[in-house]
């Protein structure tokens, strides 16, 4: 019976040193990893919150100002504090999936005071009537007219977004909406007739 | 070193397509005879886009006069190619109008009045000059040089999809180790590639020759379709032919020890021709390697990643006629066949020829026409009018009668036989790919590899509902594009509008900067002007005193004028107190 007591104090005493160096060990574990998640965190800081260029992602840059924000970034940051996803007439129902998909949000008709866009459009300028008061240059969010004082003002098509803000601005009302030009280089196939067509009986 | 050159022995491999179709020929009608030269309508219609790329910028005006072989529209970028003018002629107009394309779009067209008498002569002496032109030994010129003479004719793939061959010879420059002829020709109706094989094998080889000079390859392989056996034998006969030269060569420099290098026919080059079984679309690149290594391109590769380049052999006969002949592209040869067509057959046909000229040459009987068909039956298109110019890419013009190409029948619903899957080349899933076409599920298409399709064609071709699931694709492919392109758009305006609010932004910087300095300038003047004044305050007191005196010098006159004027008023008054007796007066009366 000694002997098994004395044995048994011997491995409570090994106990005691294996715990002891059980927590060393974790505390320096702790340690090593709370220094690299510091570093981490210094290191890798992301400024701003990056679920708002998501949101600047899936809004088309048309930086129209028509969600009244000047901008897609200034909404995209709006939408993230609570506004509503409804307000961007040029990315339309997709536009406004896409949103509610990422921020798990409902999908919501747009805005009913705002008019969705069914065709991509661009701006053009008659070139005969403009007088060159590059008033239309200081208002396109994309600097996507070009022109200089008393000059004749023009359109590079290519840049166009479409958001139409030059036109109010104009004092001789040169500028007219119409459809982006098809090329051979946008054109696309045609949806085939996917109707099955309806048999009178 | 033993050469085995007697016999050039054909490969059968023993790979085969994934998927694919037996199709009924139909190219015997067009076979029959040799090739044909069509004439010269007395106007030629040249579209600017002839190719796959960006269009070539018109470098004449209307009225000018052109000569043969001019460039009438000059490349535009790396993705583009020259045109030139068939003729000797004149410009009669350049304008907008409709050519060779599916999307039936308008396009830039340069119109060529041939002159008569130069037109006639050139096609009475088209055989002759050929043989008789200057040949130029190409055995001295560099790379650079056969790519520069390449790119000048204004060569493009002539299989049918029409990318420019120099750009595609120097994207897949220095990693190939094979050049592979495409002479499979897979599609049915056409025998443009068939007939110029069996007559011009000598010249496509050539081509060959120098296409593997430039690209530094060790072998030249010619995959030709085993329904082709005349054609076959006639690239044997050359590819024989081009081996003895070799050995000869070889032989020579061993004797005569001489050290000039012969490298019109470097000896270090093997041939190997291909026999492949005759299945539909094995003349896609990517499937013609397939047949021949069993080995499967990855998904957005290209052939150069297994050490592949693919060219058709018309694309070669045309770089022996820009290298040799120093002649550009200005002709091809055109299958014309269908049952409306009563001289079925292969046209040697100038560019820009109208079609309806070439069907009326053909003895196309136009009332019993009842589609028009540009390039094969399988992957070309309908044309909605005959009044449109051949192009570069023009291999087959197709005049069917009503019976031949029966009204398509309405679609029906899909019954999920598979039948699709199992002939797709691609391996792809065509149901899934449909259902999320219909359904306008882009991202679900484009995970499926929508964008790998090739647009062969085969699974509408079986399925049993008849569902045109090949127009469903390129519309689905069209409208991925799109999204693609306005996402790139969208981006492109982000950073524009960024870096104006950016200009505007350092504009405004800039104007705070500018008045803060303004309003800093004009204080430290202010402060020095008050400095200075005291200063003359402190140090000189007589200056005070003068002013002081000054000050009161004006307050006196001031006085005295107040004076004056106040004896003045008195005077006046004075006055007036005595004329008003008189003015009574005269008003009583």
């Amino acid at each position: 019976m000694l002997l098994w007591g004395s044995q048994d104090s011997l491995r409570y005493e090994k106990n005691y040193m294996s715990l002891f160096i059980a927590i060393l060990s974790l505390v320096a574990l702790a340690l090593v990893f709370g220094a690299l998640l510091g570093f981490a965190a210094i290191k890798f800081k992301i400024d701003g919150d990056p679920l708002v260029d998501k949101i600047d992602e899936i809004l088309p840059q048309t930086q129209c100002g028509q969600c009244g924000y000047p901008g897609c970034k200034p909404y995209a940051e709006a939408i993230l504090k609570g506004d509503l996803i409804n307000k961007c007439p040029p990315g339309g129902e997709q536009g406004i999936i896409a949103l509610a998909e990422l921020l798990g949000r409902e999908v919501i008709a747009l805005d009913e005071e705002l008019e969705e866009k069914k065709q991509a459009t661009v701006v053009y300028i008659r070139e005969a009537d403009c007088i060159g008061c590059t008033k239309c240059i200081q208002a396109c969010p994309v600097d996507a007219i070009l022109g200089s004082a008393k000059m004749m003002h023009t359109i590079i098509t290519d840049e166009c977004t479409g958001c139409n803000l030059c036109i109010p601005p104009c004092p001789v009302d040169c500028i007219d909406i119409i459809p982006l030009p098809i090329t051979s280089q946008n054109w696309k196939p045609p949806q085939p007739d996917a109707l099955i067509p309806v048999k009178v009986l | 070193m033993a050469i085995d050159n007697n016999k050039l022995s054909i490969i059968h491999p023993t790979h085969t397509l994934t998927g694919g179709v037996h199709l009924l020929d139909n190219k015997t009608q067009s076979t029959a005879s040799k090739i044909e030269r069509c004439p010269i309508p007395a106007q030629l219609m040249l579209p600017v886009n002839m190719h796959n790329g960006a269009d070539a910028k018109v470098i004449v005006e209307i009225g000018e006069k052109v000569t043969k072989n001019q460039i009438i529209a000059e490349a535009v970028g790396s993705i583009s190619a020259n045109i030139h003018s068939p003729v000797d002629g004149s410009v009669a107009d350049i304008k907008l109008m409709p050519v060779v394309n599916r999307s039936e779009l308008e396009e830039l067209v340069v119109i060529l009045d041939v002159d008569r008498d130069a037109s006639v002569l050139s096609i009475e002496s088209a055989i002759e000059e050929t043989i008789e032109s200057t040949q130029v030994d190409w055995s001295g010129a560099s790379n650079e040089e056969l790519l520069a003479s390449i790119e000048q004719a204004g060569i493009v793939g002539l299989g049918g999809a029409g990318f420019p061959t120099h750009q595609k010879l120097i994207s897949s420059n220095t990693h190939c180790h094979t050049l592979l002829l495409n002479g499979a020709e897979c599609e049915p109706y056409i025998s443009c590639d068939d007939i110029l094989m069996r007559e011009q094998s000598p010249e496509i080889l050539q081509g060959a020759i120098i296409l593997a000079q430039i690209l530094g390859t060790k072998k030249i392989q010619v995959a030709i379709e085993d329904n082709k056996p005349e054609a076959l034998l006639s690239m044997q006969e050359a590819m024989q032919k081009a081996m003895k030269k070799a050995m000869t060569e070889v032989m020579k420099r061993t004797n005569t020890e001489s050290v000039q290098i012969p490298s019109q026919t470097n000896p270090q080059l093997t041939f190997e021709l291909i026999n492949i079984p005759t299945q539909y679309p094995s003349g896609g690149e990517k499937q013609l390697i397939e047949i021949i290594t069993g080995q499967q391109i990855a998904i957005g590769k290209y052939p150069a990643s297994l050490g592949y380049i693919v060219q058709n052999v018309a694309t070669a006969h045309a770089i022996y006629d820009a290298v040799v002949h120093q002649q550009p592209l200005i002709d091809r040869i055109v299958t014309v066949t269908g049952k409306a067509v009563s001289r079925p057959g292969n046209y040697q046909v100038t560019l820009g020829t109208s079609i309806r000229h070439l069907l009326d040459f053909a003895g196309c009987n136009e009332t019993i026409t009842k589609t028009l068909i540009h390039g094969g039956p399988m992957m070309g298109f309908p044309l909605a009018s005959a009044d449109l110019p051949i192009v570069k890419s023009s291999n087959c013009i197709i005049a069917a009668t009503e019976t031949e190409i029966p009204e398509a029948e309405s679609e029906r619903p899909c019954i999920r036989c598979g039948q699709c899957a199992d002939v797709c080349p691609a391996s792809l899933l065509p149901q899934q790919l449909f259902w999320f076409s219909q359904s306008g599920e882009l991202n679900k298409a484009e995970d499926h590899n929508i964008m790998d399709c090739i647009e062969c064609g085969a699974c509408a071709y079986v399925c049993p509902s008849q569902i045109p699931l090949v127009d469903y694709y390129r519309f689905t492919k069209g409208e991925i594009k799109t999204r693609a392109a306005i996402t790139e758009k969208a981006e492109r305006s982000k950073v524009r509008f960024d870096s104006r609010n950016e200009r505007l932004e350092n504009i405004k910087l800039e104007k705070a900067r500018l008045k803060a300095e303004r309003s800093r300038l004009a204080a430290e003047n202010r402060a020095k002007k008050h400095a200075s004044s005291d200063a003359t305050a402190n140090g000189n007191g007589n200056g005070n005193g003068d002013k002081k005196d000054l000050v009161a010098e004006a307050l006196a006159r001031v006085e005295t004028k107040k004076k004056a004027k106040a004896a003045a008023q008195l005077k006046a008054e004075d006055l007036e107190d005595k004329k008003e007796p008189d003015n009574q007066g005269t008003n009583d009366v």
